[in-house]
This record gives structure tokens, C-alpha cells and sequence, in this order.
């Protein structure tokens, strides 16, 4: 039962990211973000699922084939939560660099790298069972593998690149929406190619 | 327009209510107090928010 914490967390979260974005942005956008987030963690953890070697979600309550409820809204509104924090700080101490993507994109990774921590270590994620790593996993700080917070900082930088960059297009909110709702398919297939080759990086460097 | 703490104030929650719920978990299941470090980042990161939002405030007020 110790799942439905980190469940409601992202439910709360999801809740509170997504009438931020209805109040303060455009809402074809706002809906193809969280759409796409949606996309992104439902198919990306199946995927995951079928892979050996990856770690899997063994104690939630409710899935989508192997994804469970957790990861159908926490991509999302960890994206959307550092991306909206890195504008304002980048806004405030770089200003120069606010409107530069890189910058945005760079920052809101590394925030989105921090959240990754206290979900994988302060609570403990592989005790508690909302995941669990397999063995041959090399823990750096706790049960944590290096690739958690570079998976996580990585699909930010990723989904943020494609929805800014397709925001940007000369054309209709609503056609962009819909553009970005397919691209975060071609996100999801990237991200994993990329984890994969962090993750023999990491291997090369440490294991 | 003048910059609001309130304006950011959604996502900031969000974030909060990570870093409460995982040191919570944490203190009263887990049991191991020192895996609360890993919430310090994070935390350092709505400091710095805080401080930035607090700065553009006194930049607009000043002029």
C-alpha cells in the first residue's frame, strides 16, 4: 500500500501543474503537455517492461499493461514543475539567457535530476516497493543507480526540447497540440536509446 | 505586469509536496534520517526560487 504515497504525491502534483497551465498558458498546449506526458510514461514503461535487466513496479494498485498510475502523470508534472521554476530563476539571475532554449532546457533537467533524488533515496523507492531495481544494478547512494538522476534529467531535456520547439511553429495552437501529442512517441523511443547509452557509459566508467 | 510570488505558486506546491511526502515517508516509515539529504537539492532549488521571484519584485519596484 506504500505506493499509493508517492501515487498521490503525483496525483496532487499533476493536479495542481495542470490548472497552472490552463490559468497561465495556452490550452491546447497545456492539454498536449500532459497528454504527451501521459504517452510518454504509459508506453516508455511498458516497453521497459519487456526489456531484461530493467527494474519493475511490483506493489502499485492500478496499470496500464505494466505502466503503473504513478508514471502515467509524474513524467509530466515533473517536466512541467521544473520548467516553470529553472524560467523564473533563469528569469531572475541570467536574464540574458532567459529566452535561450538550451538554457531553459539544461536547467529544467537539473531540476528535474534534483526531484529524482529524495523519490529514489529520502523514500526509499526499491524498500518501499513502488520499483525495484535488479541485481545486477550498481547502487551509488543507497539503492540508487548513477542512471536515475541522468534518466530523469535526460527525458526532461528531451520532452521540453520537442514541446518548445513545436510551440514555436508558425501555426494554429490546436495543430501544434496535436503535432507534439504524436511526437511524444518518437520523445519516448529517443529517451530510451538514450538511457541505454548512458547506461553503457556508465557501465564502461564504473562497472 | 508585476511579478507575484502567487504566480508561480502551483508547480512550486507540486514541488513541495514531493520533498514533504518522500522526508515523510522517509522519518516515519523508512526510518533512516540520513536519506533525507537527498532532499536538499531540491530544496536548494525553491530557495533559489524564492530568492529570485523576491529579486525581480524589488527590480520592478525600483524602477
Amino acid at each position: 500500500m506504500l505506493a499509493e504515497i508517492v501515487t498521490a504525491a503525483v496525483m496532487i502534483g499533476s493536479l495542481l501543474c495542470f490548472i497552472h497551465g490552463w490559468m497561465h498558458r495556452e490550452h491546447w498546449l497545456t492539454a498536449a503537455f500532459f497528454i504527451g506526458g501521459f504517452i510518454f510514461g504509459v508506453v516508455r514503461e511498458n516497453i521497459v517492461a519487456l526489456m531484461p535487466g530493467m527494474y519493475s513496479y511490483p506493489d502499485h494498485a492500478f496499470y496500464i499493461g505494466a505502466a503503473p498510475m504513478v508514471m502515467w502523470f509524474g513524467w509530466s508534472v515533473s517536466f512541467y514543475a521544473s520548467w516553470v521554476v529553472g524560467n523564473r530563476i533563469l528569469e531572475a539571475f541570467a536574464p540574458k539567457w532567459k529566452d535561450n532554449l538550451w538554457a531553459i532546457l539544461l536547467t529544467a533537467a537539473v531540476i528535474t535530476a534534483f526531484i529524482s533524488l529524495p523519490v529514489e533515496i529520502a523514500a526509499g523507492a526499491p524498500e518501499t516497493g513502488w520499483w525495484v531495481w535488479p541485481p545486477e544494478a550498481i547502487p551509488v547512494w543507497y539503492e540508487m543507480p548513477p542512471i536515475v538522476p541522468f534518466g530523469w534529467g535526460g527525458a526532461s531535456f528531451l520532452f521540453l526540447l520537442f514541446f518548445l520547439t513545436i510551440k514555436k511553429r508558425d501555426a494554429e495552437p490546436r495543430t501544434n497540440a496535436l503535432l507534439f501529442i504524436a511526437a511524444s512517441f518518437l520523445v519516448t523511443i529517443l529517451h530510451l536509446v538514450y538511457t541505454f547509452v548512458i547506461r553503457s557509459i556508465i557501465v564502461l566508467l564504473i562497472g | 505586469m508585476h511579478m507575484e510570488i502567487h504566480e508561480d505558486i502551483l508547480p512550486v506546491l507540486a514541488i513541495l509536496g514531493v520533498i514533504l511526502s518522500m522526508t515523510g515517508v522517509n522519518l516515519f516509515i523508512i526510518g533512516d534520517p540520513m536519506r533525507a539529504l537527498s532532499a536538499v537539492p531540491l530544496s536548494l532549488v525553491l530557495v533559489l526560487w524564492l530568492v529570485a521571484v523576491l529579486k525581480l519584485r524589488r527590480s520592478e519596484s525600483a524602477s
